[in-house]
């Protein structure tokens, strides 16, 4: 697959080529969350592959437990599938941040079912990395990131890794940025969700709203 | 060294011969197999870009062959190619080692993993660290520049130690990151080995345009656990690239104090100065090798 990868409605973001990660920078419990989750919606035919690193982002995903253990990211009301479809996703909730090596593992088993079940393209998310880069320092969450960002562009598919600028140091953010294809900063504005790109080619300029599509 | 082979481990022989003939067939890199840990830990060599390995092993596991590659070439990317669901792979103890699956035996199995040996060579997706985007083309141009670093010696020296005079600094430094390694032409003040390029300061400076100050290593959560600057002493950084003309960083020019310092403005141009003259030298040396080849 070649064609570039777009956005839910209301997001402020031209399509991006396939295969970008992108790192999103916001609160874990606020904005950061939700933007990193509505770029996981999708287009037709997505699947999408979150993993969550914390009780509280857990929490966030489970309205969109469906029978058997499995996910439609689509019933969570911030995130909408096209055209109300449903789709398919698979959460791995991951119980010991210090286990890199198996978190890799896990995510590329999943992956490997989304593609096989016929997920046109896969969206992965990881929300949040900060307990990661917590647990185990820079240098190995450095290595974890190219990793997922290197299956991604593999697939052609998309990357949305959250990290927040309360609980990562500056300097690591923008080591993290680099081994991105670019990054998205989240806030809340006035009236909602509001987003700025930065290091993606042909997107809009400053802090753009974000709202919410009816 | 280039990657130019990918270590195929899996004790049995016939789905080895499977994975070898496919990887054979869709990467352009040398095949090696093998069919026990202990086999592979002897076949791991600097060319080898890329480890693909079966879950259970002879003598271990692909995970403990993942982490001996982390301690051996930090930069060479690790596929486990098993049929073991990976939610019950065993990762004790290796738990910053980072590796893919691929898992063998689904549909389309193999083509995914050439797919993915390929990606992972050509793009480096298991370093520990960012490398510029023109890296490619940087590493060519660096070829032509430091054949023999040796040879560079003496000139470069004069630079280095009056770059310490001038910045009243204990050491200076001139080296280039190549695709693994940060190779030092030049050091006073400090003996610097070859060192891996996810443990030097320089990996991280050569991204930035300009002169990068840290003024203090040990407080920077990039670099607050890293044993080597802390045993060197080393606390503060300052640094400008080495950039040819066509804006290839070769590699940096820095300075080093065992006590957190800044550098003002006229300090940085100063430095950014000694770079442009080590480039020069660089250039001129390349210019005379490429003189006498001629004739």
């Amino acid at each position: 697959m070649t064609e570039r990868v777009g956005f839910a409605a209301g997001l402020p973001l031209s399509a991006v080529a396939p295969g970008t990660t992108l790192l999103v920078v916001g609160d874990d419990a606020g904005p950061g969350r939700d933007l990193c989750l509505r770029l996981l919606g999708g287009e037709r035919g997505d699947g999408a592959l979150v993993v969550t690193t914390s009780a509280a982002a857990r929490r966030v995903l489970e309205p969109c437990e469906t029978e058997g253990g499995r996910f439609d990211l689509s019933r969570l009301p911030l995130v909408a599938g096209p055209a109300g479809e449903a789709v398919p996703t698979r959460v791995l909730a991951v119980r010991d941040p210090k286990d890199l090596t198996a978190v890799g593992l896990r995510m590329a088993g999943l992956h490997g079912d989304l593609d096989r079940e016929g997920a046109a393209r896969v969206r992965t998310g990881v929300v949040s990395l900060s307990p990661l880069v917590a647990a185990n320092g820079v240098t190995a969450v450095s290595r974890f990131v190219n990793a997922v960002a290197g299956r991604v562009g593999a697939h052609d598919g998309l990357g949305a890794l959250l990290v927040d600028p309360q609980m990562v140091e500056p300097a690591v953010i923008e080591t993290l940025a680099t081994l991105c294809g670019g990054r998205l900063d989240a806030r809340e504005g006035e009236d909602g969700l509001e987003v700025r790109v930065d290091g993606v080619p042909d997107q809009p300029d400053g802090w753009r709203p974000a709202p919410l599509e009816p | 060294m280039a990657a130019s082979t990918v270590l195929c481990v899996d004790p049995d022989a016939s789905a080895r011969a499977d994975t070898c003939a496919a990887l054979q067939e869709g990467t352009e890199l040398a095949v090696v197999g093998c069919d026990s840990l202990s086999a592979a830990r002897e076949s791991l060599v600097p060319s080898v870009g890329c480890v693909v390995t079966e879950y259970e092993l002879p003598g271990g596991t692909g995970v403990e062959l993942a982490a001996h590659v982390r301690e051996l070439e930090p930069d060479t990317a690790c596929i486990l190619f098993s049929a073991v669901d990976p939610a019950t792979v065993d990762t004790t103890g290796a738990g910053s080692v980072v590796a893919e699956y691929v898992e063998k035996g689904a549909n389309g199995a193999l083509e995914s993993l050439v797919a993915l040996v390929n990606h992972a060579v050509a793009h480096r997706t298991q370093t520990a660290y960012p490398v510029p985007p023109d890296e490619a083309a940087r590493l060519e141009a660096l070829e032509q520049y430091v054949e023999d670093p040796v040879e560079l010696g003496s000139s470069l020296d004069r630079l280095t130690t009056l770059a310490a005079s001038t910045f009243d600094v204990p050491m200076a430094v001139i080296s280039v990151v190549d695709e693994r390694e940060q190779r030092f032409l030049s050091c006073f003040g400090v003996e610097a080995p070859t060192l891996e390029r996810e443990e030097t300061v320089c990996t991280y400076a050569m991204l930035e345009s300009g002169v990068t100050v840290i003024e203090d290593l040990w407080s920077d959560p990039r670099f607050a656990d890293n044993a080597g600057l802390r045993e060197a002493g080393l606390r503060s950084y300052a640094s400008t690239n080495i950039t040819t003309d066509e804006g290839h960083v070769l590699g940096t020019f820095c300075l080093y104090d065992g006590e957190p310092r800044d550098y003002d403005e006229a300090e940085r141009e100063r430095l950014a100065l000694f770079a442009d003259e080590a480039m020069e030298q660089l250039e001129l040396r390349r210019q005379l090798a490429a003189g006498n080849d001629d004739d």
